[in-house]
């Protein structure tokens, strides 16, 4: 809903005041939706491609950000020939060349063993700086929202209006050891008991 | 490593060995007499008169060969322009499709008579028994593959900004393939017997007019000569579809 793929039946979301939002936020979902029969490259300039701005300065722009993510050496390959955590990096840079002002990360981790996706969070760490815009990240991983936001909302489903802020003022770049540090242990116990309220309150 | 030398051995080499020890065996039995050289004709005959009357078989060859192509290229047109508005609308899906499915019932032996009978002895007619028998695969292929689409995929392209034209461009044809070439794969197998079958019926040349006529003459060894350029043609034509496919469907 947020993308603009579908709208809302009751109320509106707008974007800078406007509710067309269609094409201006960039949307990365659970599966790595890469086109399997395109290769990485081709995957990767598929947004330009579709606006018809597949430009050098675009494709340099896209080679920088490769080399940022560490895909640079497989933009020959085909999608069925890079694993589950590369798929997704590729996917994710495709998502991040997107010239949009927005990005939404739809849970894009949910797919990923432990380990690739400690992975992914440092590479994010890596290309957050660099891209500077807005990310919304949804999930349902407590320490995924702690460890990449800047900001924890936690939102119910249905009628249930209860929300809950909490800004997250660990500094960035941020390392995955900080997961055991207190200040991080501190800022989970609050989001869980937080969460608890949510099913409490129905 | 020395096991799958052997592996990779009898893997091409033994089909190949089966092949040649038959053709062997039916040669040494057909020296012997042991069946009628006018019945079944030694494998040796068969070369020879493949080779003495080269000319004469090759021009029949490329009758059938036209006929089969000309049929084929109208089936992938026209059944594409079908299978492709029928996933468009659901009146036309309706109103085509039973019949189409219907259709298929219908022994092409009992139709190309009438064939015939309609548009004539000459090559006309067989191609029209050529389309009518390659036109249901393709176009079931196209409407089929074009239903198979990938909803989040299309919405990462909607969310791109991408216009109708370009998500079937870039996705919806794409994902039709397979089942495209699923379907044209049926349709060059079966449009040859469909044009051998129109040529038996009624005609005054191709390879399935070879077969009838000189049958009766106990020329048996120029029906195999046919039969045998037939067949080649045959998988000729289906390899040709899979080399496309290859062409076409990539990283998959």
């Amino acid at each position: 809903m947020i993308s603009g793929i579908l709208n809302p039946s009751t109320g509106n979301i707008k974007l800078n005041g406007s509710t067309k939002r269609l094409g201006k936020i960039a949307y990365m979902q659970q599966n790595d939706l890469l086109l399997p029969w395109l290769t990485v490259q081709e995957n990767l300039m598929l947004y330009f491609k579709i606006k018809k701005t597949n430009t050098k300065n675009n494709f340099k722009d896209m080679l920088e950000k490769a080399k940022i993510l560490g895909i640079e050496e497989y933009l020959q390959f085909f999608p069925s020939e890079l694993s589950g955590g590369l798929k997704q990096r590729v996917s994710l840079l495709r998502t991040i060349l997107q010239n949009s002002e927005f990005i939404l990360l739809d849970e894009p981790f949910a797919s990923l063993d432990a380990i690739t996706r400690l992975e992914l969070y440092s590479w994010i760490e890596r290309i957050k700086k660099l891209i500077n815009k807005s990310i919304i990240l949804v999930t349902h991983d407590i320490e995924e929202a702690i460890f990449l936001s800047d900001q924890v909302i936690i939102m119910a489903s249905g009628e249930n209006n209860f929300r809950y802020d909490l800004p997250i003022n660990l500094e960035h770049p941020r390392n995955t050891k900080i997961t055991i540090t207190n200040e991080f242990i501190n800022l989970k116990k609050l989001l869980l008991e937080n969460l608890r309220k949510v099913k409490s309150i129905d | 490593m020395i096991n799958n030398f052997f592996k990779n051995l009898s893997k091409s080499f033994l089909p190949v060995f089966s092949f040649i020890s038959l053709i062997f065996l039916w040669q040494i039995l057909s020296v012997l007499q042991v069946f009628e050289s006018w019945l079944l004709p030694a494998p040796l005959a068969i070369l020879v008169e493949l080779f003495n009357s080269k000319q004469f078989l090759f021009r029949h060859t490329l009758v059938t060969a036209l006929e089969i192509f000309i049929g084929l290229f109208f089936a992938i047109f026209l059944g594409s322009i079908l299978g492709f508005s029928m996933t468009l609308s659901k009146i036309l899906e309706r109103s085509f499709l039973p019949y189409l499915i219907a259709s298929q019932v219908i022994p092409i032996f009992a139709l190309a008579p009438i064939l015939i009978v309609w548009f004539g002895a000459g090559l006309l007619s067989k191609i029209i028994v050529v389309f009518l028998i390659s036109f249901f695969p393709v176009c079931i292929g196209v409407f089929d593959g074009l239903r198979r689409n990938n909803i989040d995929m299309e919405n990462m392209l909607k969310s791109m900004g991408a216009n109708n034209y370009q998500i079937y461009s870039i996705l919806k044809i794409k994902l039709a393939l397979p089942s495209f070439f699923s379907g044209l794969k049926v349709a060059s197998v079966s449009s040859v017997i469909g044009a051998v079958v129109a040529e038996w019926i009624g005609s005054k040349a191709g390879l399935g007019w070879i077969m009838k006529v000189s049958g009766p003459l106990f020329q048996t060894e120029r029906v195999f000569a046919a039969i045998l350029l037939l067949s080649l043609f045959a998988s000729l034509l289906f390899l040709l579809v899979k080399i496309t496919e290859k062409k076409f469907i990539k990283g998959v």
